[in-house]
């Protein structure tokens, strides 16, 4: 039971995201949010909506493998300046956000990746999740300092079509 | 992704991290005016998805109500079709 260092898009977000099993998801207008966890839980991109999402049951989401501080509360971090390129490059759709700091310092110890999530969909599966990412140095780890998940230069997710 | 040969990638992410930045009020002020600035993002696009979701219904609706026209219409026919080809028949 370990993170791992794939990073990976939920086939169940995209399956949802053509037969509108959640119809209300919208990533025009939702807003994700990004939590912390270590090295408990094994990712599966091919998991079911539940067990993708943040705190799903049984899930490698579950709150007790999430880090979490006064500054990185339990749920995680708005994800922020959220832009979405989907008609805006040939043959690729792409999303990008601000990189994702705490609300202030933080004391995070072996964080290993984050889970993205859609914290606006209520229905038929709260939050469920978008994407996961580890961390390229892992685990990381901080003390009263600051902390930010810097996204990557093809942005969160992308699509090469 | 649509296509034979596309792909959909979710890209790593760094966690960059310093210890002790130490919190002095005007950073502490930074942080609180970045919470109000994310926290009036979410307002604006929770409102685009309000009106979004109000257009997304009608459309749906509208969608609905003349795919069901239609079916009507052609199950009409077809049924109108086997019956008369069942009185030619009689």
């Amino acid at each position: 039971m370990a993170f791992g260092s794939a990073s990976k898009i939920f086939r169940n977000f995209l399956k949802d995201c053509h037969d509108r099993t959640t119809s209300a998801l919208d990533l025009d207008t939702d807003v994700p949010k990004v939590a912390l966890y270590g090295n408990t839980g094994t990712p599966d991109q091919n998991a079911t909506a539940v067990l993708s999402a943040y705190n799903g049951a049984a899930s490698a989401w579950v709150t007790a493998n999430e880090l979490t501080d006064t500054n990185w509360a339990a749920g995680g971090r708005t994800l922020g300046t959220i832009t979405t390129h989907f008609a805006d490059t040939a043959g690729i759709l792409w999303y990008d956000a601000a990189d994702t700091s705490g609300a202030g310092n933080v004391t995070i110890s072996n964080a290993y990746g984050v889970l993205v999530y859609d914290d606006t969909i209520t229905t038929p599966q709260a939050d469920i999740g978008i994407s996961y990412h580890a961390f390229t140095t892992q685990p990381a780890s901080v003390t009263a300092g600051t902390f930010t998940v810097v996204w990557d230069a093809n942005g969160i997710f992308r699509y090469t079509l | 992704m649509s296509e034979a040969g596309g792909t959909g990638q979710a890209g790593p992410a760094e966690a960059v991290t310093a210890n002790g930045a130490g919190e002095p009020l005007h950073v502490r002020q930074a942080y609180a005016l970045a919470e109000a600035d994310a926290a009036d993002e979410v307002v604006t696009r929770m409102e685009a998805k309000v009106a979004k979701a109000k257009q997304a219904a009608k459309d749906m609706v509208a969608t609905a109500t003349a795919a069901l026209a239609e079916a009507q219409a052609a199950a009409k026919a077809a049924n109108e079709h086997a019956l008369s080809l069942g009185q030619e028949e009689g």
